[in-house]
């Protein structure tokens, strides 16, 4: 509920929002500057832009060609950056909600101190891991690879994502899986029937963002890709941005494509995310 | 609710379990705990990346203690961790005044407005800001030479002698080392964390009308509301965003290393410890050293986080 | 042949940090006749569930055997045990249809799409499911879904039906209708039925035999109207019957060649029965409890004779069809069941014969009836 005021109240002031709506709209125009620049300078060349960088162009000087030079040139980034983002999230989820099941199903000889070497790390800063995971996947001739990129993100999903769906599974009801095993399920069939169906709100959270999370990671990229045409939209736009002339109408279209593809992701969940992003931050 | 622990037949029985679990211990044993073990091991050796390594013991460390760069890395970590809490400030702002809406279909709409910044890459974001930044192109000069804060800028340059700020010259926020703390500093305004926003958000919805009600009749404004209603219930989210903040400040480097270089940007004033990691590691090639820094920071961000779960969550 | 046999049954918690071990079933023996539908009825932490999931396999046998037809069961799994549990909260598959609820075990096992159509579309016949096979769980009434639980086990047609308390989760009046559903069920399918309730009325009700448990034991196996009549000990017998069989402490003593039975604040005494004489002969000075039905005390009029006991009026509880009247005299309480009359005041006397055909006598420390 608002803050508001019942205007019922007797011998209340009837207050008006204005103000606040003007520093509200002032701040988010602010905010959303970048994109709005982002945008219209996309369509000018160089010249259109020193000229005049604020307003768009007019849309018959609109130069398309920014579009599509930014495409071939960001392309087989975002194809790159899918795959290890759509991979790495499905290769998280599904070995965490097997080791969640794990300690959820039941309370199995040793649960408790495998459940500590994974809280433990929850704890452990991972700074100085950067260095020798270079040399492991140097060792592993895992460097410049998208494979390496693919298992570091898997493994460094699991602590969260395990403790998450732990709580989760624990709290489905204990007589579903007997009647399932008195019909004959296997644990994995019960993951698969149970636990997938039961669970898949919170899972979709968690793919959301294990998926946005891989698709912003760009330090161990930077590191570990010596090919271009594996680099991931990270690397991408480091080296698009290390270039010295730049056609910013051109960078700014590849900025925006690189973004594109999570714009739509959200445009599908947005409800989802803001509704759940608010209740569970009240739940917990 | 969680089990009781099973009797031995019953574990026996069901050891096919444990395969359930191996991946996740495989995964994380290889790439999370055995870099982790191996930083550590490394730090106590001067090597180069290389098979050959050199036994140095605390060496690497006497080193960090006595170096420059580190320290005045530290330094400027510091004081973006100033700067950073600082900047929560627009953040819960924006929520007590979404929150204090008449109307909840306006709240709801700049709920979602919100979420806008927040699906922008924050590397895009990011780059966005450092064209913006650029001396010639960049849009904060503009606004800066338009708006006269140019000339303003110079004429107290004239009065302290900084130096910094010349008539013909654009202003190079990231070229010039005067300029790059305040360019960090400046970066992303106005500041609004969009998920900050709706975590805060959240956390006012739990308070009652009845409550501004009776601060109505007691006569209290609405800065009053803020410091006794508002700001308290929110204390424990603000807490804990403080407590994240300070510990990725202190470890955090992408932000420097994009905008700046693996340098730290001219003078390296934009250098900070996580960074000089990086740089000590890939571009001078000395791994050892690095681990050691490398361990140096973990030590102060775990004891960081051991004292937060010890004595700021108690008492939540 | 589809007879379920325990042997010894043992069920033991082990200790943990915060409890002690704890024996939760002490080896107990049962055998449960082909066909028949035996009731496992007692309080809450009897034992009753623990039996029942050891039967299943969700639980582990620390002791004793457990035979289902010719085949010890102990290290047989839950699924390859040709049995069925309808569970108490319904356990139904949140996200199937109710069709492929009741299929899903035989999808299982691997059963031709024909055959799980045939069986599955039977089960709905008889259960009243046919328009709800396309719904899902979370669309249908509490009854509905005890309905298709029960299906899943129809469907799978075992050798035994287990039953976890399924009624308890419904209102008053569905619990009735179901239960005579169930009772149809078994007529109709002909099969072992092992059903596990805490209510007497249930097992009285709907067994072929009932097994009364208390504290991981047995304490009577038998069909319902002989734990009704001839209860083997206190303990069956305040527990079958409502109202509860009322139980008088007192002592026995002997007055020529007769025995009698006072009652320990001395409200009443009275001259045992030939058979109970005969019985517990020789006992005089022991004590004993009691045991007399409501039902079986008549109210005398001021003039009657064969007077058994005055007691003194608490309340009147008028039941339309007959009237309970709590009574009290020394150190006793007592219920009767009379026929209905609105004229009972407190305090006023009532005069009662007691059926002494019907009486029934405990020993006051082994609890076991004196027969």
């Amino acid at each position: 509920m608002s803050a508001a005021i019942n205007s019922d109240v007797v011998g209340s002031r009837k207050r008006r929002d204005w103000p606040q709506h003007g520093i509200l709209w002032a701040l988010i125009l602010v905010e959303l500057l970048p994109f709005y620049m982002m945008l219209q300078v996309s369509f000018k060349n160089n010249a259109q832009f020193i000229q005049n960088p604020w307003l768009p162009a007019s849309p018959g000087a609109w130069h398309w060609e920014n579009w599509s030079f930014a495409f071939t040139l960001i392309a087989p980034y975002v194809a790159n950056t899918i795959f290890v983002a759509v991979t790495g999230t499905l290769l998280t989820l599904f070995f965490a909600v097997l080791g969640a099941y794990f300690f959820a199903r039941y309370r199995m000889p040793c649960s408790n101190l495998l459940w500590s070497v994974f809280m433990i790390l929850m704890m452990l800063p991972s700074i100085a891991n950067l260095i020798p995971l270079f040399i492991l996947l140097k060792e592993l001739h895992l460097l410049n690879t998208l494979w390496a990129l693919v298992a570091v993100g898997t493994a460094g999903g699991q602590v969260f994502n395990i403790f998450v769906l732990r709580n989760f599974i624990e709290d489905l009801p204990k007589d579903l899986f007997e009647a399932a095993e008195m019909d004959g399920a296997s644990h994995f069939q019960q993951i698969v029937n149970i636990v997938l169906p039961m669970c898949s709100p919170i899972l979709g959270t968690l793919a959301i963002l294990a998926f946005l999370g891989k698709w912003n990671d760009f330090l161990l990229p930077l590191i570990i890709l010596r090919d271009k045409e594996l680099f991931t939209l990270g690397v991408g736009l480091i080296y698009l941005d290390g270039e010295y002339v730049k056609h910013w109408g051109q960078v700014m279209a590849a900025y925006f494509m690189a973004a594109l593809p999570v714009i739509v992701i959200f445009l599908f969940t947005m409800r989802l995310f803001v509704r759940g992003l608010s209740q569970g931050a009240i739940k917990g | 609710m969680p089990s009781l622990p099973l009797s031995p037949q019953k574990a026996r029985r069901e050891w096919k379990l444990y395969f359930f679990i191996v991946p996740s211990l495989l995964l994380v044993g290889v790439f999370s705990y055995f870099p982790a073990g191996s930083a550590i091991f490394h730090s106590l050796f001067d090597w180069q990346g290389g098979d050959a390594k050199q036994f140095v013991g605390f060496d690497n460390f006497r080193r960090a203690l006595g170096d420059k760069v580190l320290w005045n890395a530290f330094g400027t970590v510091a004081c973006l961790m100033l700067f950073n809490l600082f900047k929560m400030i627009p953040s819960i702002l924006m929520a007590v005044l979404i929150h204090r809406l008449r109307s909840d279909r306006w709240q709801y709409f700049y709920r979602v407005l919100l979420v806008v910044p927040m699906i922008v890459p924050h590397l895009v974001t990011l780059f966005i800001w450092k064209f913006f930044l650029d001396p010639n192109l960049g849009i904060l000069n503009r606004v800066l030479d338009f708006t006269g804060g140019k000339s303003a800028l110079v004429w107290i340059d004239h009065v302290f002698g900084w130096g910094i700020f010349f008539e013909n010259a654009p202003i190079g926020w990231l070229s010039q080392p005067e300029l790059i703390l305040p360019a960090l500093f400046l970066w992303g305004f106005p500041w609004i964390g969009s998920v900050g926003v709706l975590i805060y958000l959240a956390g006012l919805q739990s308070i009652g009308s009845e409550v501004y009600e009776a601060a109505e009749l007691d006569g209290i404004g609405p800065i009053g509301k803020f410091f006794y209603i508002e700001l308290p219930l929110i204390l424990t989210q603000v807490r804990l965003s403080v407590v994240l903040l300070i510990i990725g400040t202190i470890q955090g480097y992408g932000l420097q290393l994009l905008l700046l270089g693996d340098s730290g940007g001219p003078g390296g004033r934009g250098m900070v410890p996580g960074l000089w990691m990086y740089n000590r590691a890939f571009i001078a090639g000395d791994f050892g050293y690095a681990c050691a820094i490398g361990i140096i920071l973990f030590i102060f961000i775990f004891t960081l986080t051991v004292i937060n779960n010890r004595y700021v969550r108690v008492d939540k | 042949m589809a007879n379920v046999t325990l042997k010894n049954l043992t069920k033991i918690y082990p200790a943990s940090e915060k409890n002690a071990a704890f024996t939760a079933v002490k080896g107990i023996n049962l055998e449960i006749r082909d066909r028949e539908f035996m009731v496992l009825v007692g309080p809450s932490g009897c034992g009753k569930s623990t039996t029942l999931r050891m039967i299943a396999g969700l639980e582990e046998i620390s002791g004793g055997d457990i035979t289902i037809g010719d085949q010890v069961v102990n290290n047989v799994l839950p699924k390859d045990r040709d049995i069925a549990m309808v569970f108490q909260n319904y356990a139904l598959y949140p996200h199937m249809s109710v069709y492929n609820n009741m299929g899903f075990g035989l999808k299982l096992r691997k059963f031709s799409k024909a055959e799980i159509d045939r069986r599955v579309r039977e089960a709905a016949a008889m259960l009243g499911l046919e328009n709800l096979l396309d719904r899902k769980p979370k669309a249908l009434s509490g009854g509905q879904r005890q309905r298709v639980a029960v299906g899943r086990a129809i469907v799978r047609q075992p050798k035994v039906f287990l039953f976890d308390e399924p009624l308890s989760n419904l209102d008053a009046k569905m619990r009735v209708s179901t239960r005579t559903e169930i009772s149809k069920l078994h007529a109709r399918l002909n099969a072992t039925m092992i059903y596990v309730t805490h209510d007497q009325v249930e097992a009285m009700t709907m067994g072929d035999r009932i097994c009364v448990m208390k504290d991981g034991q047995i304490m009577q196996v038998d069909e319902p109207l002989t734990l009704y009549n001839r209860p083997d000990n206190l303990y069956v017998a305040g527990f079958i019957g409502s109202p509860a069989m009322n139980l008088v402490p007192g002592t026995l003593r002997a007055e020529s060649e007769k025995l009698t039975f006072t009652e320990r604040g001395a409200a009443f005494g009275l001259e045992l029965p030939a058979r109970l004489s005969r019985a517990a002969r020789g006992q005089a000075g022991r004590e004993v409890i009691l045991g007399i039905r409501p039902e079986d005390m008549t109210e005398l009029g001021r003039d009657g004779d064969g007077v058994s006991a005055e007691l003194e009026l608490d309340l009147a509880e008028p039941m339309g069809a007959e009237t309970y009247l709590y009574l009290q005299g020394g150190e006793c309480d007592v219920i009767a069941r009379v026929p209905p009359r609105s004229d009972y005041q407190t305090g006023q006397k009532v005069r009662l014969r007691f059926d002494l055909e019907k009486i029934h006598l405990f020993d006051a420390e082994t609890e076991l009836a004196i027969r």
